[in-house]
């Protein structure tokens, strides 16, 4: 538990340092919603309709971002050799890097979705909801998306072939997370909503769970 | 004995690197590993370490190994890939190993390999020699008893490897146990060599 702390500690400190890449996704996230209004045009009623499956699609791209570099950075310098002598498995290991991905890289956005909501025409009402599917659906994305970081480990390619390898399994997280914010906009039942937040939560939970487990099996893949 | 490896052959996408390798390294001794480019050097000492598997032979580990996780976590790589980060600090980068590895034993190593005036620059400003006395400093505070540790000396300058045969004697005294692999014989005092071009082991 106290190498789990002190690992999940060096990981924050360095995604949070000034080269991190938690600007990175902030600027991608806010550039995303800024210039797709833009392109679609100022129609707020359209806007409105297609806000949350704009929030959605902008932070899978984010997650793209990031994803790539993972295991890769720690593969390369061989940090990975050392933790795999350590006594911690891969499994907490990649668990620690998804969860350390996901606060660093999802949790800031949260703080600007509610400013950039005002861009793209999303009805204030729906602020608390949006928020919530966020903080429910992206663990999902993190852990997922480590599945892709660690299979193209050793590629040179790899921040090319990581989309290719995840987004089909990031679909279901969104249908579900924009899906939940937009039958609150057409029908207005609160209870929709909350059933699609409870199948966000069980992807979020399955995913959290289980990637881990793939994940260690990949990693232990490249020593052999 | 801390580890013994019996008629080793290990092979890398179906090229043979070394073939019928056997040797015993018991506590306080140290092994030296010689041979050419592309001998097998890093790959013993990777298949020591777990990081590669054999094709055939065995290899097994003394009492001091946690059989129970199946992690041969009593012991430290030093390797070509240093693992060192570019914004850490060599006082962090201490800090954060020595805790990692559950060793409280900081005794000053870095005041020992000579980074003490450098331990709140960033490593990248570090230059490789540096670098790997780094390295050495967090073997020291890793408190395992076997190092593995491959080309240690590439890029140190004499008085360094001088500081690390010092620092492998008392390590060996301590009865921790030593196996490297090297080019340039800056060891004398070696309890066997694996010379893996002609395939002995020579005390």
């Amino acid at each position: 538990m106290f190498q789990f702390k002190l690992l999940l500690s060096k990981e924050l400190k360095s995604s949070f340092s000034i080269k991190g890449n938690y600007i990175l996704s902030l600027a991608f996230f806010s550039i995303a919603l800024i210039i797709l209004p833009i392109g679609i045009g100022p129609d707020k009623n359209v806007l409105s309709i297609i806000s949350p499956g704009l929030i959605w699609v902008s932070l899978i791209l984010t997650s793209l971002l990031s994803l790539n570099s993972l295991f890769h950075d720690d593969y390369i310098d061989g940090t990975l050799d050392l933790y795999k002598i350590s006594s911690l498995s891969f499994i907490e290991i990649s668990f620690i890097k998804s969860l350390a991905h996901w606060i660093s890289n999802f949790l800031p956005l949260l703080f600007i979705t509610p400013l950039l909501s005002l861009l793209i025409g999303l009805p204030n009402n729906l602020l608390i909801y949006i928020t919530l599917s966020i903080l429910v659906g992206t663990p999902s994305l993190s852990f997922i998306g480590s599945m892709g970081s660690a299979l193209t480990l050793t590629l040179r390619q790899h921040n090319l072939l990581i989309p290719l390898i995840i987004f089909p399994l990031f679909i279901p997280t969104l249908i579900f997370g924009s899906g939940s914010i937009s039958s609150l906009i057409f029908t207005g039942f609160e209870e929709i909503f909350i059933r699609q937040i409870y199948i966000l939560l069980g992807i979020s939970g399955l995913s959290i769970a289980v990637c881990p487990l793939i994940c260690n099996f990949i990693l232990d893949s490249n020593y052999d | 004995m801390i580890v013994r490896v019996l008629s080793a052959c290990c092979e890398r996408s179906s090229h043979k690197v070394f073939d019928n390798i056997s040797f015993e390294l018991k506590n306080g001794q140290i092994g030296f590993i010689s041979g050419s480019n592309g001998s097998g050097k890093t790959s013993l000492l990777r298949v020591v370490a777990g990081l590669i598997s054999l094709s055939s032979g065995t290899i097994s580990y003394g009492p001091l190994f946690d059989l129970n996780t199946g992690h041969n976590n009593d012991l430290f790589l030093l390797g070509h890939n240093l693992a060192i980060k570019e914004d850490i600090t060599p006082d962090a980068d201490i800090k954060f190993w020595s805790n990692f590895l559950g060793s409280s034993n900081k005794k000053d190593a870095l005041k020992r390999v000579g980074l003490s005036n450098l331990k709140k620059t960033p490593c990248k400003y570090l230059s490789q020699g540096q670098k790997q006395r780094l390295g050495i400093a967090r073997l020291m505070v890793s408190n395992k008893s076997l190092w593995l540790l491959d080309e240690p000396t590439s890029s140190l300058d004499s008085d360094s490897s001088f500081l690390l045969k010092d620092i492998i004697t008392e390590h060996t005294k301590f009865g921790g146990s030593v196996l490297v692999s090297s080019h340039s014989e800056f060891l004398d005092n070696i309890d066997f060599k694996i010379d893996l071009d002609n395939k002995n082991v020579s005390i």
